[in-house]
C-alpha cells in the first residue's frame, strides 16, 4: 500500500497548525482533530465526519464558546477548516484561504516566526496546486518559486513597505485575558477550592534576555502579591501605600523581558525587582507590595528592568499593613489548627524548618493531578497537591503563628539559550511561593521545594514536561546533541525575529520619521508613494517583455506585400481572411493570390506545416 | 524606459476595455484578510499584521497578473472548422500578442451571439501563437458568433478578468453520420457471410430506376424496407439521396443522409440531394459535399 496515494501534501498543511497550536488548545480537541484528519486522508467518510463535527462543535461551545473573541475563535476556525476540506468532494478544488485566518489568530497567543514561514509555504503550495500540478516535491516547489521570482521579489518589497509605513492603531475590539481554567499557567488569584487537576501547557509565557546563565533555583519571576486569605484561597487586597527606602544592591542584574501573554496588567519581573528602566507600557509601582503593574492590558509588550537576586531590601511595614498581613478568616478549620499546632518554633525560620520536616514526615507529595480538593481539610487529609496548596498552607501556618506573610504568584525556572542569551519561560513554569516578614525584611520560602526539590532545581517545564531530546541526554548522544544545537539556533532566530517584529510600533515609526526629519503624515505619504511605485514598476516591467510575435506565414505574406507594392495592395494589414481575399480582387490575376491566401490559411490554422510551399508560391508572383 | 513609456501609451490608446472584479474565491480571500487585519490592528499584533500584509501583497500581485493575462492577449483571427456533431471539434485562435507566461492554462473563451453564448475552457494546444480549443459537442446547426470574450480567473482563481473582441465566426455542425442499414447488418451475423467483402460497397434506399436484382430481401423481410446493395462495379452510378426515402424521425433521416453524402464523396460518386425545402442537383466534389452537408445541417 502506497501512503503517497492517500496522504496528499495539502493535508499536511492542516497538520502543521495543529502542532503549532499544541500549547494552547485543549488535548481533547487535538485528539479529535487528528481523528478527523486520519478519516479525511484514508476513508473520506463524509457522513460520519459530519456527525462528529457537530459533536465537536457542541464541546467547543461548552468549553470556550461563552465569550466569542478572537482567542476563542481558534477551535471554531479549525473545525470550520477541516469541514470545508471534508465536504469538498471534488479532489482538485479546495479552499486553503481560511488557513491564513487560523494561523493569524495563533499569533495572538505567541509570536513565532514559524507562523510567517508557514504562511509563505502555504501560499507557495496553493500556487503550485492551482497550476494544476499534482506531483508535489520540495524541488518542484523550489523550481516554481524560481520561476515566479519577480512576483516573489515584489511581494517581499510591498510587504516590507506596508509593514514599515502602515499607521498603527489599537484597542478597538473587545478582548479578554484568556485564562484556561484547569490549565497550568499564571493566575491573578490563588483559587484552590475550585480548580482540581491541572493540564500541562508548553505555551511560551515570556522571554527574558539575560547575559548570564543563572542557577535555575534562583530564577523566581515575581508577579502578583496576594495578601488576603479565606483559609484556603488567596487574593490581592489593596494595602496602604508606603515609602520604600533607597536600595542599591552590590550586585544587580539588568535584563529585558518580552511578554508573549497578557497577564492582566501584572508585570512579571525577576525577584527581587528594583526598578523598571524602559518600557512600551504605562507602568506604575505598588510600593506596599513591591509590585509593578501596567494601566494598559496588552500582549507582546517589552520591558527592561533591574533586579537583585541575592540581596534583600530592608523594609518597615506600617502597623496597619501588619494587621492585614496577619489577617485570617474568622473560622479556622480544626484540621488546619491541629496541623499548625503540631509545628513548633520560636521564630519564622524555625517554624519553616519544622514545617518542612512535618511535610516530609507525613509523606506529602507533589502532583498536578490531586483531584478536586475543595477545602484545606481535604488537602491536609489527602496529603497531595501542587504549589498553590503548599504555599497556601505555609502562608496560613505563618499567619496563625502571627508572622506576616503573603503569597506570590509568578514563574519559577526557564530554559537558557546560550546562542541567543535569553531565557524562555513557559506556562509550565508557573509557580506560587510564600514571602514572610522577618528581621525587617521580606524573605522568600518555597514549600514546593521541600517535598519536590527537583521541581525547583529543574524548573517547571523541564520537571513536568521533559523533552524527548533534553539537554542532559544530549551529552551522550551525538544525534540529540546536534539536534539540540540546531534547535537552539532556530529558537534564537525565532526570538530575535519576533522581537524585531513586535518592537516595531507607533513610537518606532515616530522615531524613524524624526530621524528622516519629516513629520509622521509625510512619512505615511512617502510609504504610500513607495508602495504604488513598486506595483507600477512591476506591472510595466513585465509588460516590456511582451513581444508581438509573428507567425512565419504572416512574415511570408508581408514579403508578398513588398512585391505587390506597385499595385498598392496590402494584404497583411487585414486581420480577417475575408478582407484579405477581397484585397486580392484588386490584383490582375486574383485567382493566383486567392490560392496563396488559401495556402496561408492552411499553414496558419490547418494541418499543413511546410512553410516552403507558401514561400515558393509567393516567389512565383511577379 | 522608452519601451516602458511606449507600452504605457499603447495601453492607454487601446480601444477594448479590460474588466476586472474579484471572483467568489477572491471575495472570501478579502473577507479573511480583512478580519485578520482588524484583529491585528486592534491588538497591535505585528506578527498578525505582517501575515495580513503578505496576503495583501499577494492579492495585488495576483490582480496585476490576472489583468495582464487578458490585457496582453490580442486576437488576430478566430476560426472554427465545420464538423460532424459526434466528432470533436476545435477552435483556432491566432494571437497577434500573447502574455509572457503560460496563458494556455488560464485563458478561457466565450463565444457570444445575440441569442446564445458558448463557453470554451479546454485548451488543446498552444504553439506558434495559435491557441487550439476543444469545442464542446454541439447539435447539428449553423452557428454564428459576432463577439469573442477572453476571460480568466487568474493563476489563483481570485479574480475574474475579461475582454471582448469583435469577430465573425461561422461554422456548421453536420448531422452525425449513421448508416442505419449497417447497424442492421451488424446485429445480424448470418447476413455478413452472404456478401463478398471485396465486391460489396454499401446499401442505398431503393429508388425507382434501380435494378430490382440487387434488392436485399433479407432486410425487406426484417424491416419491411427496400434496400439496394451497392457494389464497387456500379460506383459511377448517380445516387439519389432523398429525405422521403429514409426511415425514422427527422434527425435519424438526416443522420442517414449525412452518412451517404460522406460515403459518396469518399467514393468519388455523384449524388442528388432532395430535401422537402430544396433540391441540390446532381454533382460531385468537395464544394458539392460541403454544400450538401451545410444544407442538411440547417434543415
Amino acid at each position: 500500500m502506497s501512503f503517497k496515494k492517500y496522504i496528499e501534501p495539502r493535508y499536511l498543511l492542516l497538520i502543521i497548525p495543529l502542532l503549532l497550536s499544541f500549547d494552547f488548545l485543549p488535548l481533547w480537541f487535538i485528539l479529535f482533530y487528528s481523528v478527523m484528519l486520519v478519516y479525511l486522508s484514508f476513508f473520506k467518510a463524509y457522513s460520519v465526519i459530519s456527525y462528529l463535527n457537530f459533536l465537536n462543535g457542541y464541546f467547543i461551545f461548552k468549553t470556550v464558546g461563552k465569550v466569542i473573541i478572537p482567542e476563542t475563535m481558534v477551535p471554531f476556525l479549525a473545525v470550520f477548516l477541516v469541514s470545508r476540506f471534508i465536504m469538498n468532494k471534488k479532489e482538485n478544488k479546495f479552499e486553503m484561504y481560511p488557513l491564513f485566518l487560523w494561523i493569524g489568530v495563533f499569533s495572538l497567543f505567541s509570536s513565532s516566526f514559524y507562523y510567517l514561514l508557514y504562511t509563505v509555504i502555504t501560499i507557495s503550495i496553493i500556487f503550485f496546486y492551482q497550476q494544476g500540478k499534482t506531483q508535489l516535491s520540495l524541488r518542484s516547489i523550489f523550481n516554481n518559486l524560481i520561476k515566479h521570482k519577480k512576483q516573489l521579489l515584489i511581494t517581499t518589497i510591498v510587504t516590507a513597505f506596508l509593514f514599515i509605513f502602515f499607521p498603527r492603531f489599537h484597542n478597538f475590539l473587545p478582548t479578554v485575558n484568556i485564562n484556561h481554567r484547569g490549565k497550568i499557567g499564571y493566575s491573578k488569584t490563588i483559587d484552590n477550592s475550585t480548580i482540581g487537576n491541572l493540564q500541562l501547557s508548553s505555551q511560551t509565557a515570556f522571554y527574558a534576555e539575560l547575559s548570564t546563565d543563572l542557577n535555575t533555583e534562583l530564577l523566581y519571576w515575581r508577579g502578583r502579591v496576594h495578601t488576603h486569605t479565606d483559609g484556603y484561597n488567596w487574593k490581592h487586597k489593596q494595602l496602604a501605600p508606603m515609602k520604600l527606602a533607597a536600595f542599591t544592591p552590590l550586585k544587580s542584574i539588568n535584563y529585558t523581558i518580552k511578554y508573549e501573554q497578557d497577564f492582566d496588567g501584572d508585570i512579571i519581573l525577576l525577584n527581587t525587582p528594583i526598578n523598571v528602566l524602559k518600557t512600551n507600557l504605562n507602568v506604575y509601582k505598588v510600593t506596599a507590595t513591591n509590585e509593578f503593574r501596567s494601566y494598559t492590558k496588552r500582549k507582546k509588550s517589552i520591558i527592561s528592568a533591574i533586579s537583585s537576586i541575592t540581596e534583600i531590601r530592608t523594609e518597615h511595614i506600617s502597623k496597619q499593613n501588619k494587621i492585614k498581613y496577619t489577617q485570617l478568616p474568622k473560622f479556622i478549620p480544626k484540621a488546619l489548627k491541629s496541623f499548625s499546632d503540631s509545628i513548633k518554633g520560636k521564630n519564622a525560620k524555625e517554624i519553616i524548618t519544622n514545617f518542612e520536616k512535618k511535610l516530609i514526615q507525613d509523606q506529602y507529595t507533589y502532583s498536578l493531578q490531586p483531584g478536586k480538593l475543595t477545602t484545606m481539610k481535604e488537602f491536609i487529609n489527602k496529603r497531595i497537591g501542587y504549589c498553590t496548596h503548599y504555599a497556601s498552607l505555609l502562608g496560613l501556618v505563618l499567619r496563625i503563628k502571627k508572622i506576616p506573610s503573603r503569597l506570590i504568584s509568578g514563574f519559577q525556572g526557564g530554559k537558557y539559550n546560550n546562542t541567543g542569551d535569553f531565557y524562555e519561560i513557559k506556562s509550565n513554569d508557573a509557580h506560587a511561593w510564600v514571602e514572610y516578614y522577618d528581621n525587617n525584611k521580606w524573605q522568600m520560602a518555597d514549600p514546593t521545594g521541600f517535598i519536590s526539590p527537583n521541581r525547583i532545581q529543574l524548573g517547571g517545564q523541564e520537571f513536568l514536561s521533559p523533552s524527548f531530546l533534553s539537554e542532559s541526554r544530549s551529552k551522550t548522544s551525538f544525534l540529540s546533541k546536534s539536534f539540540y544545537a540546531v534547535k537552539k539556533i532556530l529558537d534564537t532566530i525565532n526570538y530575535k525575529a519576533s522581537l524585531f517584529i513586535d518592537n516595531y510600533d507607533k513610537n518606532k515609526q515616530k522615531t524613524l520619521s524624526k530621524s528622516l526629519k519629516i513629520n509622521i503624515k509625510t512619512f505615511f505619504f512617502i510609504g504610500f508613494i513607495l508602495i504604488s511605485l513598486s506595483l507600477l514598476f512591476y506591472y510595466f516591467l513585465t509588460l516590456t517583455n511582451v513581444k508581438p510575435s509573428k507567425h512565419p506565414a504572416d512574415i511570408a505574406i508581408s514579403k508578398l506585400d513588398q512585391k505587390l507594392k506597385k499595385y498598392h495592395l496590402q494584404i497583411s494589414k487585414h486581420k480577417l481572411i475575408k478582407d484579405k481575399l477581397s484585397e486580392c480582387e484588386k490584383y490582375p490575376h486574383p485567382q493566383k493570390l486567392i490560392e496563396i491566401i488559401d495556402l496561408y490559411t492552411e499553414i496558419k490554422y490547418g494541418n499543413i506545416k511546410d512553410i516552403s510551399l507558401l514561400k515558393n508560391a509567393i516567389k512565383n508572383i511577379s | 524606459m522608452k519601451s516602458i513609456l511606449k507600452n504605457f501609451e499603447k495601453r492607454i490608446k487601446k480601444k477594448t476595455k479590460v474588466y476586472i472584479v474579484p471572483s467568489k474565491a477572491g471575495l472570501k480571500f478579502i473577507f479573511i484578510n480583512f478580519t485578520l487585519f482588524l484583529i491585528a490592528l486592534s491588538y497591535a499584533n505585528n506578527m498578525a499584521l505582517l501575515i495580513t500584509f503578505i496576503m495583501v501583497s499577494y492579492f495585488i500581485i495576483q490582480m496585476l497578473d490576472a489583468h495582464k493575462i487578458i490585457a496582453d492577449t490580442d486576437l488576430d483571427n478566430a476560426k472554427v472548422f465545420n464538423q460532424f456533431s459526434n466528432k470533436d471539434n476545435e477552435m483556432l485562435l491566432n494571437l497577434s500578442k500573447s502574455p509572457e507566461h503560460s496563458i494556455d492554462q488560464y485563458l478561457q473563451v466565450e463565444l457570444i451571439s445575440e441569442s446564445k453564448r458558448l463557453t470554451i475552457s479546454k485548451i488543446l494546444k498552444f504553439a506558434d501563437n495559435t491557441l487550439k480549443y476543444a469545442l464542446p459537442s454541439q447539435k447539428r446547426d449553423r452557428y454564428s458568433y459576432n463577439n469573442l470574450k477572453f476571460f480568466t480567473y487568474g493563476a489563483q482563481g481570485l479574480f475574474y478578468v475579461w475582454r471582448y473582441f469583435p469577430v465573425e465566426i461561422n461554422y456548421f455542425v453536420y448531422p452525425e453520420r449513421k448508416g442505419m442499414i449497417k447497424n442492421i447488418l451488424e446485429r445480424d451475423n448470418n447476413s455478413k457471410s452472404q456478401f463478398s467483402e471485396a465486391e460489396f460497397s454499401h446499401y442505398l434506399p431503393y429508388t425507382q430506376g434501380l435494378s430490382s436484382k440487387r434488392i436485399d430481401w433479407k432486410i425487406y423481410a426484417k424491416k419491411d424496407l427496400l434496400y439496394w446493395k451497392k457494389h464497387i462495379d456500379y460506383q459511377d452510378e448517380t445516387i439519389s439521396i432523398n429525405f422521403q426515402h429514409f426511415d425514422g424521425d427527422i434527425e435519424q433521416k438526416l443522420q442517414q443522409m449525412s452518412y451517404l453524402i460522406d460515403k459518396s464523396f469518399k467514393n468519388n460518386q455523384s449524388w442528388k440531394l432532395t430535401l422537402p425545402t430544396c433540391v441540390l442537383p446532381t454533382s460531385k466534389g468537395f464544394s458539392h459535399y460541403k454544400n450538401s452537408l451545410e444544407v442538411i445541417s440547417e434543415f
